[in-house]
Parts: structure tokens; sequence; C-alpha cells
């Protein structure tokens, strides 16, 4: 049963990526967009990682996705279907993505990636029984990975002020 | 601009949301439970009409059968809708009589002026407006039909007594 | 502790099947229910009748109803995008309906082949499943507008999905300070504590936050201080404005039962869930399959819990229509400004205040029971008058008159507006 909704959700996953990267029209590409995220959501669910699932549809399906489609259907760009990239740049772009994929690909079928994976249900499933599911992450966050979590919320509070600072003509 | 608006001048600091939402709720409510209600529920209940609203017309009849209409061609005269269509006959005798008498009650307005104008009180507006029909051709009411209908007819205004008290 | 017995995997499945329909048809019947509920209370509030033709009181109205809509003509507006136009309704309907199953409805009950929890899923992540549903339910309205080829429906769609973003985040935050005392997120733990550990209703401790959960739940839901989506008078019927029959009738159906989510939602989190007040024997939770702690399970206890959840979600639903009927629609900047600035910058010092009170009471050694709660409820009252205080200004939702004045002249005395500053004067006939 797993198996089976794993191999949906996966195939989901991989033809909504699909569809986003080869629909013309960009209200299309992103509800593509959201499919990904979605199915990316269940797989989490599939192994076991509830929290980072629902974490998922809230952040990424749930606001950013929304965000993106505000900003699109305000913005009108629903009759401007020329490509972004020029010239020789999607050779690049497209070599680059392949590397950068097959890198990926082959850490996950070697036997390294495979035994990071195998151990990883059962853990998860120890953790969240202990901590239960948000303290599961929250304690390695707020006390391991402290400085990091810092840094990375510094880091946003600083693009956000460059936003800011972009958008507002008079500071 | 010929719309007037009315600026509220709200000041400063004074102006409550919340007090003004509590309120509003409280009215609500108080609507909510009050057992009095405007809704008339209609087939069971009939409103009561004004004694001189018109509707529906009927044609008055002598105690013999036949109409008390004279046709002497006032009322399609008068009639500002141009609605009545009066043919005239004459028996042995002399006396007039309407060979078709017809109103089309679509085209009427209901002003009530053909029953002030009749000399013999034959043509009356009649307090009635249930006259559904299917088809755009019934509405045209004959003579027949006029005789028939047996609601209660409209009072005329009344110059010595203009409110009707 | 009282082992009652744990369900076989077998029966597990039956029990879950039968519930997952049994409460389908109870949220399609309660909202069927809901509009007459809400097209009488209008009625009855503007000193109308209302429906009270079809059956007694008019029960069979939404039979009618239904059989009229699904009979009705099927329109496809032209050159609409016809897939996501049939999509949309679809993707409205579906979060809307399954964001109930993890409610708990009433207490555990006791069965011949084991204990039955009265929710569909406990899930750990809980009411996060739920945010995570809602934020889903808007790409049904973004879509139906986007697809449907028409300026209207397209503004009530763009709309929406501002609206929601706002919102969620008030949302949210909202709920931090109800985690924060029950320690998890799972809906059965929040009950648990209102029951048992603390002894109170969090709508008492946490009365601010109660307060920012109904206004955001209001604005999630697209109901009426908040329907900038709809807003007939503007946009006619905003996304909807294309749809007829069934299709329509699908976004009607997920309106109302979001409204029953939001309403089953503010019962649990707040008041308690499946709680009776003042009485210790339904305080009962499940440990373990099969364990209970706290009082005895009995079957007469399971009926009178859901009960008294029915009447609190019920009680819900009726203020969701309440205000409905007598509150106007805000405007789109208003909507904005209260969002992000009132509701978010409160959601977080109120979050603050929580977690700062809470430090010090364990400081101070309370245990975590009714003498906490209470404090927390005074502290809360100080809160809740000082942001009530300052909310009873104009600073919440400025007229757009004032809007443009200089920031020193809204303090002192407001100048008289006069005519050059845009505003017309009444026409003296010249």
């Amino acid at each position: 049963m797993s198996d089976l909704l794993w191999w949906v959700f996966a195939s989901l996953a991989i033809g909504g990526g699909l569809g986003m990267v080869t629909r013309k029209n960009p209200i299309a590409s992103l509800l593509f967009l959201v499919l990904t995220f979605f199915s990316l959501a269940a797989l989490y669910v599939l192994l076991g990682a509830h929290f980072i699932a629902a974490i998922q549809v809230i952040v990424y399906a749930g606001a950013i996705m929304v965000l993106f489609l505000f900003v699109i259907m305000l913005l009108n760009l629903g009759h401007d279907y020329r490509p972004d990239v020029r010239g020789g740049a999607w050779i690049v772009a497209g070599f680059a993505t392949a590397g950068l994929t097959g890198w990926l690909l082959t850490r996950v079928l070697t036997t390294e990636g495979a035994v990071v994976a195998q151990g990883g249900e059962l853990e998860i499933a120890a953790a969240v029984r202990e901590w239960n599911a948000v303290g599961a992450i929250a304690l390695p966050l707020f006390r391991d990975y402290l400085v990091p979590f810092e840094l990375t919320s510094v880091l946003l509070l600083v693009a956000i002020i460059g936003a800011v600072l972009l958008a507002k003509r008079r500071v | 601009m010929a719309i007037g608006v009315k600026v509220v001048r709200r000041p400063s600091g004074t102006t409550s949301y919340l007090r003004a939402t509590l309120k509003g709720m409280a009215l609500t409510f108080k609507h909510l439970v009050d057992p009095r209600k405007v809704t008339l529920q209609y087939p069971d209940e009939k409103p009561e009409l004004a004694p001189r609203w018109r509707g529906t017309h009927r044609m008055a009849v002598h105690a013999d059968g036949r109409p008390k209409c004279v046709a002497c061609g006032l009322c399609p005269t008068i009639c500002p809708a141009n609605c009545i269509r009066l043919v005239p006959g004459e028996d042995d005798q002399g006396n007039r009589y309407p060979i078709v008498y017809e109103i089309d009650e679509f085209r009427c307005i209901f002003c009530g002026m053909c029953q002030e104008v009749c000399p013999v009180e034959a043509i009356h507006v009649g307090q009635d407006y249930e006259n559904s029909e299917y088809t755009r051709e019934r509405f045209v009411y004959d003579l027949d039909r006029l005789m028939a209908q047996d609601h209660p007819l409209t009072a005329l205004w009344d110059p010595s007594d203009p409110l009707s008290e | 502790m009282h082992d009652v017995g744990a369900l076989s995997r077998t029966a597990f499945l039956i029990v879950s099947a039968t519930m997952v329909v049994g409460v389908f048809t109870l949220i399609m019947v309660a909202v069927a229910l809901f509009t007459l509920l809400e097209r009488r209370l209008s009625a009855w509030i503007q000193d109308r009748l209302g429906p009270n033709r079809v059956g007694p009181q008019g029960i069979l109205q939404p039979v009618a109803d239904g059989l009229k809509n699904l009979l009705k003509e099927e329109t496809y507006p032209a050159q609409a995008s016809r897939i996501y136009f049939l999509l949309a309704p679809m993707l409205s309907i579906t979060p809307a309906l399954i964001t109930f199953a993890v409610v708990p409805f009433a207490a555990p009950l006791p069965t011949p082949w084991g204990l039955v929890e009265m929710v569909i899923a406990d899930l750990p992540i809980g009411i996060l499943y739920i945010l995570a549903l809602t934020s889903l339910g808007v790409y049904g309205i973004v879509m139906a507008g986007w697809s449907s080829n028409n300026k209207y429906a397209f503004l009530g769609g763009l709309r929406a999905s501002a609206q929601m973003v706002s919102y969620e985040v008030g949302l949210g935050l909202s709920l931090i300070p109800v985690f924060m005392l029950a320690g998890n997120v799972t809906l059965t733990q929040v009950v648990w504590t209102q029951q048992e550990e603390l002894g109170l209703w969090l709508a008492l401790p946490l009365g601010l936050a109660f307060f920012l959960f109904v206004i955001s739940a209001f604005a999630e839901t697209n109901r009426l201080p908040f329907d900038l989506a709809e807003a007939e008078s503007e946009l006619i019927t905003g996304y909807h404005t294309e749809y007829s029959s069934m299709k329509f009738s699908m976004f009607f159906i997920a309106e109302y039962s979001n409204v029953l989510t939001a309403s089953a939602l503010m019962a649990t989190l707040f008041l308690g869930g499946w709680d009776i007040p003042f009485w210790q024997g339904d305080d009962m939770r499940v440990v373990a399959p099969g364990v209970v702690q706290g009082a005895l399970p009995a079957w007469w206890k399971t009926l009178l819990t859901l009960g008294v959840f029915a009447g609190k979600t019920v009680f819900f639903v009726f203020l969701f229509m309440w205000v409905r009927w007598t509150v106007p629609r805000f405007r789109y900047d208003q909507v904005m400004h209260l969002g992000w600035k009132v509701m978010l910058p409160t959601a977080l010092a109120y979050i603050t205040l929580v977690g700062t009170s809470m430090l010090v009471l364990d400081a101070l050694d309370v245990p975590f029971g009714l003498r906490y709660g209470l404090f927390l409820t005074a502290v809360n009252l100080v809160a809740a008058i000082v942001f009530l205080w300052l909310l009873d200004r104009d600073r919440v939702i400025g007229g757009a008159t004032y809007r443009r004045l200089p920031r020193t002249a809204l303090r002192r005395e407001p100048p008289l507006v006069t005519a050059g500053e845009g505003v017309v004067l009444p026409n003296d006939g010249t």
C-alpha cells in the first residue's frame, strides 16, 4: 500500500515538475508547481515526517505559491508567452542542471545514500514518539543548530530590507 | 457633479469600532428575537386593500341579465391607455347597447377614469389582483367575462370627504 | 487508568470507514441545514420570515434547492479554460470536506470490540493539518476567478489570494499560545489540557488569542466582514460569477463546510471541545490503544459529549451568521491594514506576553493547574483591556479621508474637510 502510494506521488511530483517547466502560461505552470509541492508533502508523510509535510504545504503550497499567483495576476503576465532565457544561455543552464541532477542521483543511488535512507523512517518515528511531531524538529533546531538558524533569519531580514529599499522610491 | 456627498467628520481618538459593532449586533439580535414580522403569508393571508384600490374591471348587470352599459362611448374616449374597444348597437326600441365591449387588461393602467366617467355606473374597476393567465389573449376581457366578474367594486373618490375618513 | 481493550486491525478499518462515511454524511446534512438557517436568520434579523413553505418550517428547503441546482443548465463562459474551470470547484470543496478529520467530536466510545476514539484521524500534527488544508482551499477560488475569463471573477480571485495569505499569518500566530499551554499540536491533547491539566477553557486564559482567532477565521472562510472575494455590490459575486448549477453548489457547500470546521475548531481549541463544564465524569483521554486515563468511558457519556460539542459548534455557526447580517464589508485597504498592521503585531506581542508569564509562573513553582490558569486569565484580562483600549480608537481602521493627512494633523483637532480636497459638496443648484 505504502509502496503504491509512493509511486503515485513520486510520479505526480515528477509530472508536476515537467508540467511546470513545459507550460507556457505562467499560471498553469504555477499550478503544476503547487502539484509538485503537494506530492512532495505526501512523500514526507509516507516517510513519517508529518510535521515537515504540514509545513511544506502551509509555507510553500499555501503561502509562497499564493503570493506568486497574486503577483502573476497583479502584473497580468498571463499573455506574455515569450521565453525569458534567450540565445545560448539555455544550453549552459541545461548542462548545469543535468550535471547537478546526475550528481544528486549518484549520491542517492550509491550505498552511502541508501544507508541513510533506510534508518531514517525508524529514527523519525522514535523522535516523534519521544518529543512529538513538533518537538522532533524544534529541539535540534533551537539547541544544536541555533546559530545557523538565527543566521538564516538575519539573512531573510536583510533580504526583506533590500526588497523594501528597492520597492520604495523614497526612503 | 450633481451628487451631494456627506462627509462625516470623525474626531480622532474617540471613534469606537468595537462598541459600534457590539451595538449593531445587539440591535440585530433584538430584531432576531422580535416575534413581530412584516412578512405576509400571501396565499394564506391576503393583504387588506384600501377602499379606493383599483384592479380588474367589472361590468354592472341589470336584473334581467343585460349589461347596464348604454354604449355612449365615453370610456373609450377618456381611456388614456386606449384599451377599451366598443362597437355600439341599437335595438328595436332605440336602446343603445354594446355589441362588442372588450378591455385589454394588459394595456390598462388602472387609472379608474372609465368608472368615473360612466354616466350609468356600468363599468367599474374592482378589488381583484389574482388574475393571472397562461396566454396573452386571455387578458383581453370580453363583455361576458366582464359581466361574470364578482369581486367587490372600488369606491369612487368623494369630493366631500377627500381623505376618505 | 482503565484498560477497555483495543480494536483489532479489521475492526479498526471497519470502524474508521464507518466513521468517515458517518461524518461525511453529517457534514453534508449540517451544511444543507446551515444554508436554511442562514436564510431564516437573515430573514428574522430583517423582520421577515424566510423560506418556510417546503416542509414544516421550511426544513426541506435545502432539498428543493439541491434538486433545482442539479437540474439547472451547466453553462461555460466563452473562452474560459475548460479544465481549470471544472477543476476549481473540486479544488475548493475537497479541502473543505477533509479538514474535519482531525477534530475530536466526542468522548471515546467503549464497544464490545474495543475502544473507539471519536476522531477520524488523530494525526500527530493535528491543527497544522487544518492550517495546511485551509491554505490550499484558496486555489479553488483563485483558479475559478482566473479561468472564468471575467474581470469581476478575476478581481475576486485576486482579492481572495491576498486576503488568505495575510490572515493565514494571524490565524497561525493566534494559535501559538494555545500550543504553548497544551504542549502539543494534537487536538485531543488540547482538549485534555482544558479538561484536566488546566481545568479551564482556554477562552479564559487566552481570551485575546481567541478573539484574534475568531477574526482570522472569519477572514479565512471569506465570511461577511471579509467577503471581499464575493462582494456582491462590487463584483457581482466575485469568483463564482460565471458558475451555475452543481458547480456553483459546490462552492456553496465548500463555504459552509469551512464555516462548520472553523466553528468546530473554535469550540475545540478555546471552549473545551466536547468537554462538559463543571463535571469530572467526562474527563478522559486515550493514552494508548484501548487504555483510557481519567474517568471511565460509557456510551451515554459519548452521546452527551457529542451533543455538547454539537451545541458549541452550532453556537459559533450562529455567531458567524449573526455577524454576517450585522457588520458591513471592509474596504480592501482596511482588510490589509487590519491583517498586517494590527493582527500580526498584536499576535506577536501576545505570544511574548504569554511566554513570559509562563516562564515567570514556572520560576515561581506554580503547579500547572487551575491556579496557573487563573493567573494567566488575570494577565490576559489586563492585556485585553490594553488591546481593546487601543482598538477602541480609529487607529485600527481609519476612514479614507484621513489617510492622506499628515500624522500630526491627525493627532490634534482634525481639520474641517472643505471643497478642493477632492470632496464634493452638496449641489446648491448652480
